[in-house]
């Protein structure tokens, strides 16, 4: 005859497994379920409000479509101008992401810039006062895909772009006339082409610094005139 | 039996298509077609063009090279006029070129604190401490202008360095058959 208090005993420890294997089945559960959803997610999930918020910030405060933005010098000239055949603006991430951009900024010299691209986002400065000259001094332009810059002398009898850039993602600093990028750049011009692993542009003198990295130089290709037999 | 008047017409139509194939130029005559320009590959660790001033200048371990040809140096100016390319400066300490095949069988090697490559005129102008190699002989002087497509060396000296040439003579037949 078995000792009922070892009776007792198997009946505790089988209720202690048990117990321990529902618990271990309930935290399993729980870090698959928090393994597919992001924090950002499981906390929506916890409170519908924090859901709707989120939401809310993935939508756009504003849109545009077929939107030209001239910004003009104190002395009424043209400063630059940037088309997009559509513009979102994004007012609690201080940002605006425009489509298809074209710009148009002039030189010293009023010789066109024109730049082109798939996307563009253009950042408002952070802490400025809107519309302040800070604001305007700091605002950066962001183009991505396919980037071409090109500039065609003003000269009249002219046969086309004289210089022409093609990078994948340039960064524009419209109020400064500068540029630059990072990644890999080709410079065409009818007397040479220039490739490099970034690019730095003074928009405003015509001025482009090529940059090599450890692995790449600046590589060009000059096309030289035929000489002539007289010395 | 040749039928002269079929014949004249193939010969003709085979002229005009000929002539078509050329392209335009060559149907009117009017324009002498051009020679294709030459390529200058240029590379360096950096380069800026300035536009104002119609010029790029590389930097770092610069070489330029084209067939047959290869300049080295600190640093390279490309001058442009027109559009046109006019001059490329290479210093160094020294600027060095070679001409030839490859540069172990270059049949022409320079070194000068400057060298000038002047495109128009095919010709280089080394200036400093300048001395060229060619065919085992060697000049050096102040100054040296030397065509590459002739091949031809004009040397010139100043108030204090003359020009100064080492020459291989090579044995005659007469001398070896001579007792």
């Amino acid at each position: 005859m078995q000792d009922p208090r070892h009776q007792g005993a198997d009946s505790l420890n089988l209720r202690g497994w048990r117990g321990l294997l529902t618990g271990g089945l309930v935290l399993a559960l729980i870090i698959v379920v928090a393994s597919w959803l992001t924090p950002q997610q499981v906390s929506n999930t916890l409170g519908s409000a924090g859901n709707r918020e989120s939401l809310c910030l993935l939508q756009p405060t504003s849109t545009a479509d077929d939107v030209v933005w001239q910004v003009f010098q104190p002395s009424g000239e043209l400063n630059y101008e940037i088309r997009a055949s559509n513009l979102e603006q994004f007012s609690q991430q201080q940002y605006v992401s425009i489509t298809k951009p074209a710009v148009l900024m002039y030189d010293e010299g009023r010789h066109p810039w024109r730049m082109f691209a798939q996307t563009g986002i253009i950042s408002a400065a952070n802490g400025a006062d809107a519309g302040s000259e800070t604001e305007a001094s700091q605002e950066a332009l962001l183009l991505s895909g396919d980037v071409v810059l090109v500039q065609a002398e003003t000269n009249e009898g002219s046969t086309g772009p004289t210089l022409r850039m093609e990078t994948s993602a340039l960064n524009v600093y419209p109020h400064h006339k500068q540029a630059f990028t990072q990644a890999q750049a080709m410079v065409s011009h009818p007397r040479f082409v220039i490739t490099s692993q970034g690019l730095d542009l003074n928009l405003q003198t015509g001025t482009l610094r090529f940059t090599g990295d450890q692995t790449t130089r600046v590589v060009s290709k000059l096309f030289l005139p035929t000489h002539s037999k007289d010395s | 039996m040749i039928n002269h008047r079929q014949h004249a017409s193939y010969i003709a139509v085979l002229i005009f298509g000929l002539a078509m194939l050329s392209g335009p130029s060559a149907v009117h005559g009017a324009e002498v077609p051009q020679a294709a320009a030459e390529e200058l590959t240029i590379e360096g660790d950096n380069a800026v063009y300035r536009q104002n001033e119609n010029s790029i200048e590389y930097s770092g371990n610069v070489v330029a090279f084209m067939d047959g040809m290869r300049i080295a140096g600190d640093k390279v100016l490309v001058q442009m006029e027109a559009n046109s390319i006019a001059r490329i400066t290479t210093t160094g300490e020294p600027a060095s070129f070679w001409q030839g095949v490859t540069e172990d069988q270059a049949t022409t090697r320079a070194s000068a604190n400057t060298i000038v490559y002047l495109p128009g005129a095919a010709a280089l102008e080394l200036e400093g401490a300048a001395s060229l190699q060619q065919a085992g002989n060697t000049v050096n002087s102040t100054k040296i202008r030397y065509r590459l497509d002739l091949e031809q060396i004009v040397a010139s000296g100043s108030a204090n360095e003359r020009v100064r040439m080492q020459l291989v003579v090579p044995a005659s037949d007469d001398d070896e058959a001579t007792p």
